[in-house]
């Protein structure tokens, strides 16, 4: 309830607008306060969950800067638990904490991936993959899961990404990147690329692409520009 | 025989008896195992060096967007870890690992490798928004600074800088993996309340849109994709299976909290966090495995590494 309370950022202004709410932050209010008076109670009489954690804490045979530690880094994860606002190195664990509707879809869901020409051939750069030591085609170690995340989503649509791609990928011989557009279709369950890149420069300009718009090459604009 | 309400009460009692037993600050008191936490050790220099010697930092440097989060140092010391700290950090943060991984020097190297790991992934995290997993390991890290976790399995023991209690089951062993335990505990915990407050978004979360959502946007990036190259049905449809998913999620990850009242259930609760993350892996949420298996050398009862190592009183 206190969480809840502490969490809800406009509070004053979901307390004016919402009858329902003031009538819980009320009654919280009131089994906050109570508890509070037993707890602080129990306390003081030597009983009680608490006082038995407090007590045998430190009675612990745990050194005594390794206790003062402890609490500090209990107390500080607390706060930021209570309040949901990390602040390093005391964290929430809060990374998928916003609730999301996930209403009616595209049965086909595409994505812009980065991909070079090997002859005939194109190869696409699966940024994600490269991060599993078994599976990675170009990088290696040092290639971690979060860079590949920060690669793929954070900073896609930044042009230093795409040049420290090509600069790491240069050293393997692959000079020229091109985007297209790979796309699911979960009616059918079949996943299909198309090396257009005309098409991907299309639909990287709509709205609804997760993590918004990947950083296209100039040279593959004026490409399609001719 | 005996009326229900007694047997209630009986039942009721042995139950808070055997909590008062087995619980995290009376298990702190048992002995230990010197093995346990000299391989603790070991994992966590491992996983210190993965992370360490990612080009995430190079990487970092380069596009240079701030994430919008924040850390509790002032603005100064982040501006001298930005501007000149960094390139320094991460090599004394690559060399010291390996000597934590050797056990070489280590009461020496704790303190400074602390310290270099503590900044360095401080200017990552307020540069960069990004899964932080390392928020996961820094605490186990300056816990082992007063350790006594080079005891055995190091350097320190061959070169007899460090010698071991003549009991290698001293509790002494055991405080540090209990307090790791305590700790994935609190990661668990915290990550499933975060998912169900405030309370009136909690609900919300539950019916499973955030998962359907994750997987429907990461299919093309996930491990599944990659190794079986055909979703497994149609993420747009079938709404109750990421309710259920949801749901279970938040169920495992608040179940940890059972490990601070008993240790009896720490295998089946490992079992789950291992389904949970391999299933998160293969949807394409990828980065915690390892820190999960790490941390969760805590897990284990300290008998087992006794009688693998033929550890004596």
């Amino acid at each position: 309830m206190l969480m809840t309370i502490l969490q809800t950022r406009q509070l004053l202004y979901y307390m004016h607008t919402v009858l329902l709410f003031k009538v819980f932050v009320l009654v919280a209010a009131l089994v906050i306060l109570i508890w509070i008076y037993l707890f602080v109670k129990d306390f003081l009489l030597h009983r009680g969950v608490f006082y038995y954690v407090v007590q045998k804490f430190w009675s612990s045979s745990i050194p005594g800067p390794v206790k003062y530690l402890t609490a500090l880094v209990f107390a500080g994860n607390l706060v930021v638990i209570s309040l949901a606002i990390p602040r390093y190195p005391f964290y929430d664990v809060g990374m998928y904490r916003h609730a999301k509707d996930f209403n009616y879809r595209d049965k086909i869901c595409s994505e812009l991936k980065y991909y070079y020409w090997q002859g005939n051939q194109y190869k696409i750069i699966n940024l994600r993959k490269e991060a599993s030591f078994f599976l990675a085609e170009h990088f290696g170690l040092g290639y971690t899961a979060d860079m590949a995340y920060s690669m793929t989503y954070f900073h896609k649509g930044d042009k230093e990404n795409f040049e420290f791609l090509t600069a790491q990928l240069k050293e393997q011989g692959i000079d020229t990147l091109w985007v297209g557009v790979q796309s699911v279709n979960f009616n059918t369950r079949e996943v299909t690329f198309d090396p257009d890149i005309c098409h991907a420069i299309a639909l990287n300009q709509g709205t609804d692409l997760y993590y918004g718009p990947i950083y296209i090459p100039k040279y593959q604009m004026e490409r399609c520009d001719e | 025989m005996f009326s229900p309400v007694i047997k209630r009460d009986y039942v009721l009692l042995r139950m808070l008896n055997k909590i008062k037993e087995e619980n995290i600050l009376s298990r702190m008191e048992k002995p230990g195992s010197a093995h346990q936490l000299a391989l603790f050790r070991i994992i966590l220099g491992l996983e210190i060096g993965y992370v360490t010697w990612s080009n995430i930092f190079r990487f970092t440097a380069y596009v240079a967007v701030p994430g919008g989060t924040q850390n509790i140092f002032p603005e100064f010391l982040n501006q001298w870890i930005d501007a000149i700290a960094v390139p320094y950090l991460i090599v004394i943060t690559q060399v010291l690992c390996i000597f934590l991984v050797l056990g070489l020097l280590t009461r020496v190297i704790l303190p400074l490798l602390f310290t270099s790991f503590f900044f360095l992934f401080s200017w990552y995290y307020v540069s960069h928004n990004a899964p932080i997993p390392w928020l996961y390991i820094w605490f186990p890290l300056l816990l082992l600074n007063f350790t006594k976790c080079s005891d055995v399995l190091s350097l320190d023991r061959i070169i007899k800088l460090q010698r071991p209690l003549p009991d290698l089951r001293a509790k002494d062993y055991r405080w540090p993996m209990e307090v790791v335990a305590g700790w994935l505990s609190y990661i668990y915990v915290a990550a499933g309340l975060s998912k169900l407050l405030p309370i009136y978004k909690g609900w919300y979360w539950l019916q499973g849109g955030t998962s359907q959502e994750i997987m429907y946007n990461r299919y093309l990036d996930s491990m599944y994709f990659y190794l079986f190259e055909k979703p497994l049905f149609d993420y747009t449809e079938y709404h109750w299976v990421f309710a259920i998913l949801a749901i279970a999620s938040v169920m495992v990850e608040l179940a940890c909290i059972i490990i601070l009242f008993t240790h009896r259930y720490n295998a089946a609760i490992f079992a789950m966090l291992l389904g949970m993350h391999l299933f998160l892996y293969l949807a394409g949420v990828m980065g915690f495995l390892q820190l999960m298996l790490v941390l969760s050398v805590s897990l284990v009862q300290p008998a087992f590494f006794n009688r693998l190592f033929k550890e004596q009183s």
